[in-house]
Parts: structure tokens; sequence; C-alpha cells
């Protein structure tokens, strides 16, 4: 079942197009990678496909009520934003759940535990490493429930094991049927994984087999 | 004669003033707290010049609404529901443009607010200068004198901050969502733009109320002084949005007996309170952290 369809897209800010004659679909079950050089437009594409940003042309369908779990680099959060780890998690039961259920502090929990920071729920979210800012993130889209996740850079700048346990939940995200598209700069690390592979390169997007990018001659070819 | 002694004639000269402080005591630091956590503060510096500038601009077209001149110059009362078009006006406009500008990443943001500061300043002085109906009551006004407000100011002003809490208490969660990650609040599928919008709307008409009513002093103070102080103590986004109330309420009330007893203009007291309270806070902070 597709999740959701770009035709055509011409993606970018105001009417400017950063990528160009755009156009692949995420079906359920997808593990999408997606890796470029740094500024080839990644982030548009992934801010596009959440809905941050307009498309410039072309368009993009996807099923009404499509439920989104998205990930951002932790980086990009404000730091002195005084919340809990709780706080954040809870943020991710602010919309009600497909079924109609709204998701409440047992989910949160529940999600909390899920990334293993279940005894770090009172503590401050600045406060955290960037690995466990990561996972708390993911858990704030665990808990919504989502049909697609969209992750940016999720385990970069992250420890081995916080990696390992991100990626665990994806993989079991993905065999139950949930898409997952992510931003990598570390195609080899999720070679296992994944299912396809975007290249963003020459202000557009191209399909390769996850072989080519998950190799070392792949990787060559994304920094080229 | 001693606040504690007289304080049954105190009451009843400045029972309209001290309830108008209560209000934007407990109102604007939710306001400058959104603010602080949109990091948007620097915002918030040329929004009220602009709500003043907004003020001066309806005191120089007052001849043109002769029956509200008329009435101002025979009575006194300055017209306040008139004046509040143009300070909420002003300030709404400010904010739009703002967020227009900042969006588009065009040249330095404080340059930029600095720029529009000193330009809302210069317009309001120039305004006031050919207004002569009105030079008196603006002087009084921007020097934070909330002595001199009626009851008809009051009402207005609560009528204005009531609307603002509302606001923010029901659509708490999506501004502070919006406020932590926009993205992630544009991915959950929340009306960002209408919230932002109505959250500009509002925020300018307190902002404007309160510079038109307690004068832009006292809101610079209220607005920046006690999310830094909430900040500095809160663990979480709830303790830091009721910490915000009581920072601005304990600023307003310390500032009575202090500008009572010394005779000083009101608006700045509070503002003084509000620092030395923040300050407290700040310590108050630093120790929590290394216990």
């Amino acid at each position: 079942m597709s999740l959701l369809t770009l035709e055509k897209a011409g993606l970018g800010y105001s009417s400017k197009a950063v990528l160009s004659n755009v156009g692949f679909s995420i079906a359920a079950g997808d593990f999408l990678l997606l890796a470029g050089a740094n500024g080839s437009g990644k982030s548009t594409l992934l801010r596009s496909l959440i809905g941050a940003l307009p498309l410039v042309q072309g368009k993009m369908d996807s099923p009404p009520g499509l439920r989104i779990g998205y990930v951002p680099q932790q980086l990009s959060l404000p730091a002195f934003f005084p919340v809990t780890v709780q706080d954040v998690v809870t943020m991710g039961t602010w919309r009600g759940s497909k079924d109609g259920h709204n998701p409440g502090r047992a989910e949160a929990d529940q999600a909390l535990t899920q990334v293993g920071l279940e005894k770090r729920r009172a503590q401050s979210f600045a406060q955290l490493s960037g690995g466990q800012k990561q996972r708390a993130l993911l858990a704030r889209a665990l808990v919504s429930n989502p049909d697609l996740f969209v992750l940016d850079e999720p385990i970069s700048g992250v420890d081995e094991a916080a990696a390992a346990v991100i990626l665990k939940i994806l993989a079991e995200k993905a065999s139950a049927g949930v898409a997952v598209v992510m931003v990598t700069h570390q195609p080899l690390a999720l070679a296992d994984l994944a299912t396809r592979a975007l290249l963003v390169h020459k202000q557009s997007v191209e399909e390769i087999p996850v072989a080519e990018m998950c190799s070392l001659e792949g990787v060559a070819r994304l920094w080229a | 004669m001693g606040l504690i002694e007289d304080f049954d004639l105190y009451w009843e000269l400045f029972a309209t003033s001290f309830l108008a402080s209560i209000v934007v005591g407990v109102v604007l630091p939710q306001v400058g707290g959104m603010m602080y956590l949109r990091r948007e503060s620097f915002v918030g510096i040329a929004v009220p010049q602009f709500a003043a500038a907004g003020v001066a601009l309806g005191l120089f077209l007052l001849p043109w609404f002769p029956s509200l001149q008329e009435s101002f110059l025979d009575h006194g009362h300055p017209p306040l529901d008139y004046l509040l078009v143009f300070a909420a006006g002003a300030a709404c406009l400010s904010m739009l443009l703002f967020s227009i500008v900042l969006k588009r990443q065009r040249g330095e943001p404080g340059a930029l607010l600095a720029g529009a500061f000193a330009t809302a300043a210069a317009l309001a002085i120039l305004f006031l200068d050919g207004s002569p109906a009105g030079n008196n009551l603006a002087e009084t006004v921007l020097r934070g004198a909330v002595l001199l407000l009626d009851e008809h100011g009051l009402w207005l002003l609560t009528g204005v901050c009531l609307l603002t809490m509302i606001f923010i208490m029901a659509a708490r969660r999506s501004l502070l969502a919006i406020a932590f990650d926009c993205d992630n609040a544009i991915a959950m599928r929340l009306p960002v733009a209408w919230l932002e919008l109505a959250q500009m709307m509002l925020f300018g008409l307190a902002i404007g109320g309160g510079v038109m009513t307690v004068g832009p002093v006292l809101v610079f103070g209220l607005l920046f002084l006690p999310p830094l102080a909430a900040s500095a103590l809160a663990s979480g986004l709830r303790s830091f949005q009721i910490l915000l109330s009581i920072c601005g309420l304990l600023s307003v009330l310390a500032a009575w007996p202090l500008s009572i007893e010394f005779d000083l203009p009101y608006g700045p007291s509070a503002v003084i309170s509000a620092a030395a309270l923040t300050l407290l806070c700040l310590g108050l902070g630093r120790l929590q952290r290394r216990a």
C-alpha cells in the first residue's frame, strides 16, 4: 500500500526549487535510506515530506489521516527549553491515535521503556547526552503510533549502544508494516535493514540499489 | 503616613491601579514566556515600542475625531478604546512584519530589531510633537505612571488580558509543541499557521493594551524578566508556566510599598522588583544545580 507519492515534484524554498523532477513513492514496510553530500537537499526533501515546505511544483499524494512520526536532529532543538524527558515524550500524545483513542501517560511510559529512558523521565532534556536525546525524540514519535517514520540522521553523533537501540526499534516497526525514511551519513551500518535507497544529488533524487549505497564504492560515490 | 496605617486611604485611591498591576503581573509574563520559548524575546523589545508609537499616532490623529478630543480635553479621560486600536494595531503589524522578515533570514536579526526599535521610538516622539492634546498623557504613560488608570481602563486591560490568557491556556499544548519543534508540530498536523496568526494577534493586543494603560516600561519588564527567573528554577513546562505568573505577581506586588513609601513611579519600581527577583532566582537556580 502506497503511503506517500511524489510526482514530478520541485522542492525548495519560496519559489526556488532546490530539487527538481522528484518522483518516488513510499509503501508500508519500506525501510528507505536517504543519502547525499552536505548541502545536496536531503533536509529540504525531508521537510517537504512532513509538510513543512510546500511543493514548488508537481504533486504529493498521501491517504487522508496519514500519521507521521518525525525525529529531527537533536542539535536543531533549543538547549534552554525548560522541558523534562517526560514532557518531550508526552508531546507525542498531543494528537489522538489512529483508533480515536488518546494516548496518555501509560503509552508515554511504555515508549520511554522501549528506548531505555524510563529512569530518566524526570530529568531535564537539555542535560541528556546526544544519544539519549535522540532516543527521547524517537519515543515521542513512537507514542502516536505512526504509519511513517521520518528521521533526520538519528544515529549521527550517537554512541553504538544508543544507535543499536534506535535501529532495533525501527527494524521492528518496519517488519510490522510501518514505513521508515531515514537520512543518514552512515549507510554501511544500515545494510542489513534498508530495503530501498535514494541518492540525493545533481539537484534531484535517484533510486539506487541498496547494495550500491551500502558499499564502500557507494559511499565513495556519495561524497564525490 | 505609612502604607499599613493608612491602608484604607491608599486602597480607595489606588484600588484600580492595584488590580491592573495584578492583571498584567499574571498575564504578561505568560506572553513573554511564550516568546522566550520561541526564541523571539528580541522581537518583544521592539513590539512595545511600536505599540507606544501607535498610541502617539492615535493622539496625533485625535483632532480628526472632534467628539473624542472634546471629551478628552473637557473631562481628562483618555479615549482608551480609540487608542487601543492604534496600540494593538501597531503591535500586531510589527509582529507580522518581523515574522515575515525573520523567516526570510535577510540580514542580522539583532541589527534589524535594533533599527526597528530606533525607528519606532523616533516615530513616537514625532507624533507626540504634533499632538499637544495628548502630550501630557503620553508622557505619564511612557513613564509607567499606572496610578492614573481609571475604571474603564482597568476593564479594557482585563478584557484584553483575559482573552489572551484563555487562548494561551486553551492552546497551551499546541503552542508549546510549536515552540519546541515547529517541524514536528507540522508533521503532527497541528494547525500551525492559524495558531501562529492567532498568537500574534492576541499577543499584539495584550502588549498594545498593556503599553496604553500601564506603559512600555512595565510591559518590557514583565515580558522579559519573569521568563529568565522562571527558567532558572523550572524543571519542566508546567512548573515554568506556574513560576512565570508567580514571579510576575511577586514583582508587581513588591513594587507597591516601594513606590508609595519612596514616592517613586510605579512602573519602574515594578521592573526593579522583577530584576531583583530574577537575580535571586538565577542564584537559587545555580545553587540547585550544584546540589
